[in-house]
């Protein structure tokens, strides 16, 4: 069987989340869920379909990884350092973008 | 377990396996939690999980198409398809350059059929290295091998041809191609046999259009040429090949480029299989 050496060119929306959600510690499934709507006030709600393919991804590209179960026994994950690095620059780079989007006047001025 | 959760396992059937093999439970886990927390709105509640299985299980099929050995075997398929183009176009190049310093002193001097055949060689070899040269670490000897294989092999079977007809040309430069493709990959324990039946396969059966832009090659080139064999197919689907012969129009190139694709695919569809299974195989090792 070939298999590539996973990369991940592009975290999408569900993936940074899950990334932003792993921040506060190890977690399963529905606590991602459930972090990142209140993370988000609700604005953002992942499925989980959409959860679990944004695990799989971060688990192939080793940002992510399986971490001890919890008391009910359900699998949880946890950020790698990789991870955090990866999360650390999409932060950077949305940062840098908002702060061009408040130069050209889309956004409010914060000063 | 309840209705809602039993739906909702059925409906993980739309996933690949693999996928719900390995995350299965943990979305019925969280399908459970989810709808305990939502119970208040139930339509609102199955839109959404409707919605966001299909769209994640559409995502999941495309991504499991383009990759492991699917993703390989596409391409391969382009790597080999590109490669008969490539072919078709060198060949056509030497043609070309050959009629343009064409005198008529050189009368009765023909290009060997061997040099067409390590031109195929070549662009095939060069194509497949320059796609996935990498991954299966083919490079330099990969090349020479199939150039010498494919020139020595359209050499015998243009020999041999008058006896053995269309099929047997393709046996015969299947096997001398399959040959030399092996002694590149026997270190990696790519069994002779297997190969060579392959190989001779996956060109006995792209013959019917690859022999005979070979052949019009030939025999447009030398006005007295021998003729490997007579073309009854060319006849019959005089409409597909009418270009092959020194493609004068745009048309008549685009047909033999296709022609030549579709040769490229039939021969990556046997081929691709074994390579994949043999780079897994390496790879477990």
């Amino acid at each position: 069987m070939i298999e590539r050496e996973p990369t991940l060119s592009t975290l999408t929306r569900a993936e940074f989340h899950v990334l932003l959600a792993l921040l506060g510690g190890s977690r399963h499934g529905y606590a991602v869920m459930q972090d990142v709507d209140d993370l988000t006030a609700g604005k953002v709600r992942l499925g989980p379909g959409t959860l679990y393919t944004a695990i799989k991804r971060l688990l192939m590209s080793g940002l992510i990884e399986e971490s001890e179960s919890d008391s009910d026994r359900r699998r949880c994950y946890r950020l790698t350092r990789k991870g955090r690095a990866v999360a650390t620059d999409e932060a950077q780079r949305l940062s840098d973008l908002v702060r061009i989007a408040r130069k050209r006047g889309l956004l409010p001025s914060t000063s | 377990m309840t209705t809602p959760a039993r739906v909702y396992a059925s409906l993980l059937a739309l996933y690949p396996a693999p996928f719900r093999d390995r995350f299965g439970a943990q979305m019925l886990e969280a399908f459970g939690d989810l709808q305990r927390a939502r119970s208040g709105q139930p339509l609102r509640f199955w839109a959404f999980v409707l919605a966001d299985l299909l769209r994640s299980a559409a995502r999941e099929h495309a991504a499991a198409c383009l990759a492991g050995p699917r993703r390989f075997a596409l391409e391969w398929g382009a790597a080999c398809a590109l490669g008969a183009m490539a072919a078709a176009l060198v060949a056509n190049s030497l043609t070309w350059i050959f009629s343009y310093f064409y005198h008529p002193y050189l009368e009765g001097i023909t290009l060997p059929p061997w040099s067409y055949g390590a031109l195929v060689g070549v662009a095939l070899g060069v194509t497949q290295v320059a796609a996935l040269g990498r991954r299966l670490r083919i490079g330099f000897a990969w090349i020479a091998a199939s150039t010498a294989a494919t020139a020595i092999g359209v050499e015998t079977a243009v020999a041999v041809a008058p006896f053995t007809g269309p099929i047997g040309y393709g046996v015969v430069l299947g096997a001398f191609v399959g040959a030399g493709q092996w002694t590149v990959l026997r270190s990696r324990g790519l069994q002779a046999v297997r190969w060579v039946g392959l190989s001779t396969a996956a060109i006995s059966l792209t013959l019917m259009s690859f022999a005979v832009t070979l052949h019009t090659k030939l025999s447009g080139l030398n006005a007295i040429a021998h003729s490997p064999f007579t073309l009854p197919m060319a006849t019959s689907r005089g409409f597909l090949f009418r270009g092959l012969y020194a493609p004068a129009t745009g048309a008549d190139l685009a047909i033999e480029l296709a022609v030549m694709a579709i040769c490229g695919l039939v021969m990556a569809s046997v081929t691709a299989r074994p390579l994949s299974s043999l780079y897994g195989h390496q790879k477990s090792a």
